[in-house]
Order: C-alpha cells, then structure tokens, then sequence
C-alpha cells in the first residue's frame, strides 16, 4: 500500500524522509512502435525522494532508470531542489524542477500511475519546457483563498543543466487559482532564448515525427548538436492555459497552449482529457490531443499531429493501475505522414 | 418474527451513516504558540492547500488510513469525497511537492498520541465530546 509506505516517515521532523518507487510496463501495436521494435517495453522506473532537513528546509528528488535497449542514457536525474519557507505563504527553491508552465507538468512526477492517458500530451515532446534549472519564487495569496503564483529563473533548455551556464536565459509566471483541492486554473507564460538555434537541440521537434508511447519523451529531444556555421539565438515564447477538475463522478484536464520563436506566427496546441468514474476502481475517458505549427516557422517542424481516442483505467490495487486505450493517430508534416489506428495497453505500479 | 427483525436490520443499516455523522469533529494541533487555529486555516492545511505554520514551519497532517473505521468520514464530511478519492488528491499534493506527505493512522485512538509526539502535528478525530488532550496540545470543533 502506498499509504503504508508513505506513512514510515520517522517521529523526527529533521529526519522525515519518504521513498517512492514508480515503474510500468507497456504494450503498442501501433506501426511505429513495431518498426523501433517497442510492441512490449519496459518502461520508464521513477525513485521519487522528499524528505524535512529542518522545520523550514525541504527537499525533493526524482531520478528515473530507462532499460539501455531504449536510450543512450539509463539514468537521469529529472529532480533535485532545496525548498525554504519564507513564511506562511511564500517559498524558495533552488535545484532542478518541473516548470510550472501548465497543471500537467506541475502536477505529474515520471511514474505513470498518475497520469489520467498512457502519453503525456504532444506538446511535452516539442514545445513544453519539462525541466528547468533555477531559482523558484512560489506563494499564495493571504488575502484570497486558492489563489497562487510562481516565478522561475531558470538557466534555459539550451544549457541543460549547466546552472546558469549563461546567466538567466529563461522566465517563467505562473498565476494559479484552486476554489477546491479538486480544482485548479493556471495561465503562464514563459521566455526563453534558444542559443545558436540551428544547431541546438533543445526545443527541437524536427528530430520527432512519432509519439512519446515509444518512449521518445522529452528524453529523446536530446539529438547530438551539429555544426552548421551559423550561431544565431532566437526567442521562445510560451502562452500556456490550464484547467484541472475533478468530482465524485467526474475528471477533466485542459492543456492549451501558443508558442512562437523569434517573435514569428503563433503555433498551437490543444490536450482535452474527459473521464468519468464507473466506481471507485474504473474509469472511463476519452481525449483529444492537437497540434499545428504554420508553415512560417523557423526552428520547429511544420505540420501538425492529432490523436483522439477511447480509454479505460483500472485500479487493480490501490498501487497498480491498468490503462486500456485505442487511438487514430494522423501526422502531416510534409514528408512525415502517419495515419494509424493504436490499440495501446499500460500497467503500472507503485511501491 | 422474521419480518420484525427484517425492519430492525434494515432500520440499523440506514440509520448508520447517521450515527456516523452524529460524532463531532476535532482538530487535534501540535502548533507553534502563535499559529492561526481558526477554522479556515487548519482546513486549507488539512486538505493541502497550505503547507506552513504561519512561522513558516512545515505542518504534518494526520489522516485516518484506508484501514481506519474513520476513513470514509473523514472524507466525505472534510473532502467531500470518498476516501479513495481523498487519498489520490493528496498523492497529487505530494508529488508535486507542494506539501510533505501526511501521515496514516489505522487506529483513530492513536490520534492524539501520534499528534503529541510530531511538533507541528494535526489531525481529526471523530468525537461525541470533546476529547481531553495534554496541555502542550489544543484541541479544536469543526462546524
């Protein structure tokens, strides 16, 4: 039980500590997923670590082991940051985090447990800057109920994790809004420089034309740089919008967001999550993932990409959960074309 | 006879939640001397919508465990909700690092002890009365 293993916390406040362990197994008979030789996969395993170090000082880890027949990089360290209470209301942090660009992102660790469909949304693959190395300023207002914000100055996607490698190249605000616990609304924006934007990966969703349920997460963006010559940095800008809700019967999740670089045309996209509860243990839901980048665009790849389909999760236990999902899946992006129906099953587990 | 005590197993069965609801409900607190302990405050940190004393201490909620007889209670009258579904909202609190992880109990007796020996402790007991707690404690009725 997840809660038998959350509740070993030791009586000492300076020495609370909570370990845990994330995993899930996966079965995609899509053509994609058949050709990288992925219908069944192990996949991504998530150690999640929190813990006190004083009344005041926190802290929080994530690291994450993908099997090496999948990557080039078993281990990662997804999360590691500090976390000092101001006061009340208003906190520190320092380390590497989730940017609270959109509920999705701020919300979810690496164990799939959690998540309401088997995939993150499209726009994590291409567009959503998931990790961020910085500073983080977050509070709640004393006056009004729910209401919250976040400010990060991050290092930017384009020096990884290198702290500030380039000084602040990056700026997020969030402002968020909970009525309820099962509630939440965010809007953000967030400003980025891509650095020598040709040859730097980061960002770059020319290198993707398949989905992250072959496992190419934000992991897979990482492409080798190359050396064209050029060195000119440009602009990322991201609008983002979300709204999270949940009832007795009901859960739904928006993901909408508008990015553009170098102050171009703006590209969208759109996740549209709708469950509802059979009982305690079965849901059902649909979804809708859309995105469109114009023909005017600069550094990502032009197109767009669109999944809708049909799910069902189970909660075997209260640690294991089992997804069922079937998709039509169409991408055209100029050369890239892919029109496939997924039958697409997940299991995972929590210890 | 066997329709009489029918009606009386039927009028047990309907009336129990009623008994349930009957009991008061307290917020056992383990607080810095100058904390807010008005209802609203011990509320927002019981349902993770606040994390900190208002000295910035981090508080440590105590919830009854899914083997505790107050486990739907509590959710549905604090929640609103069942108790499956209070356990996931605060796994989504957790992992996302707004606050700590609470701590569950299987035995709501042990609420009170459990609170005593975390400074910076508070957690829910279901009561007819209110419950006597040692003097480094305060005890608080939810509406």
């Amino acid at each position: 039980m997840l809660c038998a293993v959350m509740s070993t916390a030791a009586p000492l406040q300076a020495q609370d500590l909570n370990v845990n362990l994330f995993t899930h197994f996966e079965f995609d008979n899509s053509d994609a997923a058949d050709a990288a030789d992925r219908t069944f996969e192990w996949g991504e395993s998530a150690l999640f670590v929190t813990g006190n170090l004083t009344g005041k000082l926190s802290f929080l880890g994530e690291f994450t082991y993908v099997a090496p027949k999948y990557t080039n990089k078993s281990f990662s360290a997804h999360r590691y940051r500090l976390r000092y209470e101001l006061d009340r209301d208003n906190a520190v942090s320092f380390g590497k985090m989730h940017t609270p660009v959109n509920y999705w992102n701020d919300n979810f660790h690496h164990g799939r447990i959690f998540f309401p469909t088997i995939n993150r949304p499209r726009s994590f693959t291409r567009f959503i800057p998931i990790h961020e190395v910085g500073v983080r300023f977050s509070g709640m207002s004393p006056m009004v109920d729910g209401v919250g914000y976040d400010i990060v100055l991050g290092t930017g996607q384009s020096e990884g994790d290198d702290a500030f490698g380039s000084g602040v190249q990056s700026y997020t605000v969030n402002f968020n809004w909970a009525p309820s616990p099962d509630s939440r609304a965010i809007v953000s924006y967030y400003r980025d420089t891509i650095l020598d934007h040709v040859d730097n990966p980061f960002h770059a969703g020319h290198n993707h034309g398949v989905g992250d349920h072959m496992g190419m997460d934000h992991n897979g963006m990482h492409m080798e740089p190359s050396d064209s010559g050029t060195d000119l940095d440009i602009s990322y800008e991201l609008l983002s919008f979300s709204l999270h809700r949940e009832s007795e019967y009901w859960r739904s999740l928006t993901e909408l967001s508008a990015n553009r670089t170098d102050g171009g045309d703006w590209n969208w996209s759109l996740y549209q999550y709708a469950g509802y509860h059979i009982s305690d243990v079965f849901s059902v839901y649909a979804l809708y993932d859309y995105i469109t980048v114009g023909d005017s665009e600069i550094h990502f790849r032009a197109g767009s990409e669109r999944r809708a389909g049909l799910g069902l999760e189970w909660f075997v236990t209260n640690t294991t959960s089992l997804k069922l999902e079937a998709r039509s899946e169409d991408t055209d992006q100029g050369a890239i074309r892919i029109d496939d129906s997924v039958l697409e099953a997940q299991l995972s587990f929590a210890f | 006879m066997k329709r009489f005590v029918s009606t009386i197993i039927l009028f047990a069965l309907t009336a129990w939640p009623c008994w349930g609801f009957a009991s008061d409900m307290y917020v056992v607190v383990n607080a810095p001397v100058d904390a807010s302990l008005d209802e609203k405050s011990l509320l927002a940190l019981i349902k993770g919508q606040r994390r900190n004393w208002d000295d910035g201490n981090a508080a440590t909620v105590i919830l009854p465990s899914r083997e505790s007889d107050d486990f739907e209670l509590v959710a549905q009258r604090i929640f609103g909700v069942s108790g499956r579904m209070m356990q996931r909202l605060w796994f989504r609190v957790v992992f996302s690092g707004y606050a700590n992880a609470p701590e569950y109990l299987d035995e709501p007796s042990g609420v009170v002890a459990a609170v005593a020996d975390k400074p910076g402790a508070l957690g829910i007991l279901l009561s007819e009365q209110k419950p006597e707690v040692p003097s480094s404690l305060r005890v608080v009725a939810l509406k």
